[in-house]
């Protein structure tokens, strides 16, 4: 954040306000466009400016009559904020997927089906390992044994069988 | 909408990697899955989900290391692509995908658990 950006932003803070009242509305639209915004790189730079904004309004005196917009614009902004730092993580695991597999990262990003994958978390992938090895070690890959231990209570990872899940 | 063929593949190569796997599906697998979910939900979004998930779920020598994890991350997905959250703890999706291989479950089983736990996104559970 930085100084020199707040009178800029002064100006227009009250129809920026209003747009951000849009954008936050529960209007499905408008979530969409919001969620369409949060995924280009290239808008970082409005995730800044409406922190700047947000910073600024808050010290104005005025801004008390504007509360409920700006906590609904706080949590757009936390929003974006966190919509980008996943869109930087997956820019980052496609870049490195893409040497290593020689191809465009760009394909990668355009992927629905990598972008279901980048989504997750660290802490989803290393549970994730976590219990495949823990299967590796109980079944050794072997699917079958894996199914009869389900089947008889005995799986180390789901041990509440007989679930009753599908009736 | 399921995703296109191409699209499948290298996302679930990209995620798989991702996991560490070494022991991939083949593409024909991958495609044959695709294909049969296509036909199982037979062009209603609402059904794709529960349709990839039983696809994926009753492969488990083909899909590898992939049979764990990648069902309960397609339907999920999907799900929102349609517009859905699914409403079902990932642990009973687990119970869900060895149910379908022990017990033999039909589709129309799978797909009347998920109608039941589809939640429009953006409205009240």
């Amino acid at each position: 954040m930085t100084a020199d950006l707040a009178p800029r932003l002064l100006a227009p803070s009250l129809a920026m306000l209003d747009a951000l009242a849009r954008l936050v509305d529960s209007d499905p639209a408008a979530l969409a466009t919001a969620r369409t915004v949060a995924e280009c790189d290239r808008d970082d730079a409005i995730a800044q400016d409406v922190g700047v904004l947000l910073v600024t309004v808050s010290g104005d005196p005025r801004a008390a009559e504007q509360h409920d917009l700006l906590e609904r614009a706080r949590a757009w902004h936390a929003a974006l904020v966190e919509q980008l730092a996943k869109r930087r993580r997956f820019v980052r695991l496609a870049h490195e997927h893409a040497a290593k597999i020689g191809t465009s990262p760009d394909k990668i990003l355009d992927n629905p089906v990598c972008a279901w994958a980048a989504a997750l978390s660290d802490e989803d992938i290393e549970r994730s390992r976590r219990d495949a090895e823990t299967r590796r070690a109980a079944f050794g890959g072997d699917w079958q044994a894996e199914l009869d231990a389900y089947r008889d209570g005995k799986h180390p990872l789901h041990p509440g069988r007989p679930s009753g899940v599908a009736g | 909408m399921i995703p296109r063929l191409v699209d499948f593949i290298d996302g679930y190569n990209f995620w798989a990697t991702m996991h560490g796997h070494t022991a991939y599906p083949t593409a024909g697998t991958l495609r044959d899955a695709l294909e049969e979910a296509m036909r199982l939900s037979a062009g209603d979004p609402a059904s794709e989900p529960a349709a990839l998930f039983y696809a994926l779920a009753r492969r488990p020598g083909e899909m590898e290391e992939g049979w764990r994890d990648f069902p309960p991350l397609a339907a999920r997905n999907l799900a929102a692509t349609a517009g859905y959250r699914l409403d079902a703890a990932t642990e009973d999706l687990h119970g869900l995908r060895f149910d379908i291989c022990l017990q033999r479950l039909p589709f129309e089983t799978v797909r009347d658990y998920f109608a039941a736990r589809l939640v429009p996104l953006g409205g009240k559970a």
